[in-house]
This record gives C-alpha cells, sequence and structure tokens, in this order.
C-alpha cells in the first residue's frame, strides 16, 4: 500500500482523501471484495444515501475516511483491495 | 476476565464487588441478583468449551471490569432508543440486549440501518428469550442491574483508554444462494408480500410450493456482509413470521443448503479474522438446533446462544462478537 513514507512504520497510514477510489467506494460505483464487516456496512449505507440524495459524495468520504483511520489496522487487507486494484 | 458460568452466590460476590459485568441466564436466577453495575437479559442456552448447554443453574458472565475506564448503565424504550447512538462514548462500544418480540426490539432492528451515526461505535448484543418450550408463554426480559424488565432495552455504554479500540464482527456460515431475487416493498417483520421475478407473490407460498428447507434464511448482502433474516413457518395462518425486518431496495435470497459441516465451516471463517482478543460473544438458537450444537465444542468460543444477534443491525443465525485490541 502506497503510504508516501519510506519509514519502517507501526502505524499504517490511509491513503490520501483526494485518491479516486474514495469516490468509487461511497458510491458503490465499484464493488470490492471487502472483509471488515463495519467497512462493508458503512460502504452499502453511503452508497444507499448517496443514490437517494440524503448524503453528498464528499461528506461519504469524510466519514468512511474518518472510520478507516478509526479502524485502520484491522482494514489494511481492504486498503489493499481498493486502492491496490485497477 | 471471567466468562464462565457462574452460580447465583457467585455472581453476587462479583456484583458486590463492584464488577462490570454483562450477564445472561434463566429468569429464575438473575432475579435472585443483588443490584449494581450489571446489565442482563433472559437465556437458559449457553455455548460453552465442554459445548452447548441448556441450564437454569448457572449464569454466564462476561466481566468487562479490567478493560473499561467508564461506564453508564441506561435502559431505553421504543420511544428513544435512537438515543443510544449520541449516548456513546467516543471512543467505546455500546452493548445492548433487547427483548424479543417487542416494540423496542422492533423499533430498532427497522430503524438502526437509517441512524446516520450507527457505525461511529460498535453496538454488540443480543435478544434475550426463554426456554424454547415456554415462548409464547413466558415473556423474555432484560435487567438493569436487578430491575427487570419486558419491554426495556438494557444498553451499557463503555468507555476504552485511548489506545484501544474495540471491533463489532460476524461469522456468518450462511450465503446468498443461487434462487431467485425477493424484493419487498415495505419495510418490516410481518411482511409475506414480496416481489419475485416482477412478480408480486406470498412470501409463505413461495417458500412452501418451492420445498424450500424452513430452516434457512433469507440473506441479504450489505457490501459484501451477508446478513440473515430467520423465520419461523405458521402452516395454520400460512405465514413466515420474520426474526428480522425486511427493507425495500435489497435483494433477498434464500441461503444455499445447509448441508455443511457447521464446526469445520465456522472454524474456518474465524480463521480468516483476527478475533484474538474476543470479549463478548453470542450465537442463534436457530444454529444451536439446526446444527445440533448442544454438547459440541466449536472453536472453544462461549457465550449465549439467543433470540437474534446485534452487531450494529439485528440479525439471524449469526455468531457476533466483540474485539477490543
Amino acid at each position: 500500500m502506497e503510504n508516501g513514507n519510506s519509514q519502517n512504520i507501526s502505524e499504517p497510514l490511509l491513503p490520501d482523501k483526494q485518491r479516486p477510489e474514495w469516490r468509487l467506494l461511497v458510491k458503490g460505483e465499484k464493488e470490492y471484495e471487502l472483509s471488515n464487516f463495519v467497512l462493508q456496512l458503512k460502504v452499502s449505507q453511503t452508497a444507499t444515501d448517496i443514490k437517494k440524495g440524503k448524503l453528498s459524495v464528499e461528506k461519504a468520504v469524510d466519514e468512511i475516511y474518518e472510520l478507516c483511520e478509526k479502524y485502520k489496522h484491522a482494514v489494511v487487507k481492504d486498503m489493499k483491495v481498493i486502492f491496490s486494484s485497477n | 476476565m471471567s466468562t464462565h458460568l457462574h452460580t447465583v452466590e457467585e455472581v453476587s460476590k462479583l456484583i458486590k464487588e463492584g464488577r462490570k459485568l454483562l450477564l445472561s441466564g434463566d429468569e429464575s436466577l438473575l432475579t435472585q441478583l443483588p443490584d449494581g453495575n450489571w446489565v442482563g437479559g433472559t437465556i437458559p442456552y449457553f455455548m460453552t468449551t465442554g459445548g452447548g448447554l441448556f441450564t437454569q443453574d448457572r449464569i454466564y458472565v462476561n466481566d468487562i471490569s479490567d478493560i473499561v475506564t467508564d461506564f453508564s448503565i441506561v435502559s431505553y424504550y421504543e420511544n428513544d432508543i435512537s438515543q443510544i447512538v449520541t449516548d456513546s462514548f467516543d471512543n467505546g462500544f455500546t452493548f445492548i440486549i433487547l427483548p424479543a418480540l417487542t416494540k423496542v426490539w422492533s423499533k430498532y432492528a427497522l430503524e438502526s440501518p437509517e441512524w446516520r451515526n450507527l457505525y461511529v461505535n460498535p453496538i454488540i448484543g443480543w435478544v434475550s428469550g426463554v426456554k424454547y418450550e415456554d415462548f409464547g408463554k413466558l415473556q423474555p426480559k432484560t435487567y438493569i442491574g436487578n430491575k427487570s424488565s419486558a419491554n426495556k432495552a438494557a444498553v451499557l455504554h463503555a468507555r476504552l483508554p485511548y489506545n484501544k479500540v474495540a471491533r463489532a464482527e460476524i461469522i456468518n456460515v450462511y450465503e446468498q444462494g443461487n434462487g431467485d431475487n425477493i424484493f419487498f416493498e415495505k419495510r418490516g417483520f410481518g411482511n409475506n408480500e414480496c416481489l419475485i421475478n416482477g412478480e408480486k407473490r406470498n412470501l409463505y407460498d413461495y417458500l412452501y410450493e418451492n420445498k424450500i428447507d424452513e430452516t434457512l434464511p433469507l440473506v441479504a448482502n450489505y457490501g459484501g456482509a451477508s446478513l440473515n433474516v430467520g423465520s419461523i413457518w405458521n402452516k395454520e395462518t400460512k405465514r413466515a413470521d420474520l426474526f428480522a425486518p425486511v427493507f425495500p431496495e435489497t435483494v433477498y435470497r434464500v441461503a444455499k443448503h445447509r448441508d455443511i459441516d457447521y464446526a469445520a465451516e465456522f472454524k474456518e471463517k474465524l480463521s480468516g479474522k483476527d478475533a484474538s482478543n474476543m470479549v463478548f460473544s453470542a450465537t442463534c438458537l436457530f444454529n444451536y438446533v439446526n446444527f445440533g450444537l448442544e454438547g459440541k465444542n466449536i472453536a472453544n468460543v462461549t457465550g449465549p446462544v439467543t433470540f437474534g444477534e446485534i452487531a450494529y443491525h439485528v440479525v439471524n443465525q449469526t455468531f457476533v462478537y466483540l474485539v477490543v485490541e
């Protein structure tokens, strides 16, 4: 996973919030094989709420990013899936 | 932290010592306990390291005293249950017990998926019940200390140290089958009206006519997470009574067959997860009965065997657990 940091870190860093994959993720436009349970649920919720006009893409990205920050150790595998796929 | 089955005397001692406890057991036992820092629910079925067990002589104890830095114990009715999200601590988890087939159970199950901040902190718990033969005769109860209720949710909000985080997870051995897509136009528990291949059908009639295994749940896919809706068929009224709600714009399919080795399937799924710091778990009475779990040790997991499980959502036929790491 790219993190822009050449040091050997113990704390995983999330990809930059400006990466387009975050938007694809929250809109549900691309289906990823995620394994973290709460991330799966949150992605499902944001995609539904964006479709219904209840949530903006930007706010959805903020919420998903915050969730991933909290669970940064638990979502390492999912981050690789999302940000390494074409 | 203790996760054992205990006598009333042993649990009373823990309560008097000020321990913070999550309890499950038969009503005849819970009702004998003194007041204190505990929440509880009625159920006489458990998973133990000796295997699945029915007992009305022991209380199952999760002692969370050593992992939380602060806590609050609150009961909620259906008109304020949505506050459990805002009442939670900034970094922590919420433990909830809902009494089965009540307004607060129904309200939480139906509305929680739409709460904006539902996923900020883990919500883990279970649905209280009774001995299966007493279903319909006795009321499931919850407890806030030694005050019981047949219609309130019992909740313990826990705060964790800044360097810890809680994570709610599930293990579901069921997957969506390859059959028809089933849609429901209205959310609810009592929905038997559904759309299948564009045609309005009665759910019970569809399941019955297609000789669907009655024990199989409907399964929905939430971003890759499989969530079950279990049912009990009422052949007199020709209804499939649902134990979790269904929602519109969601594709349900009958689960694949359950001709599986539950223990092997469970262990395989558990091995793919980091569950080394499990502090609570619960599983479903449907699985206990359908897979013959009485006397069977399943991966050394222990906890109450319940009338429904809660991992943010109310789910059925699922193993739910909380990790603190």
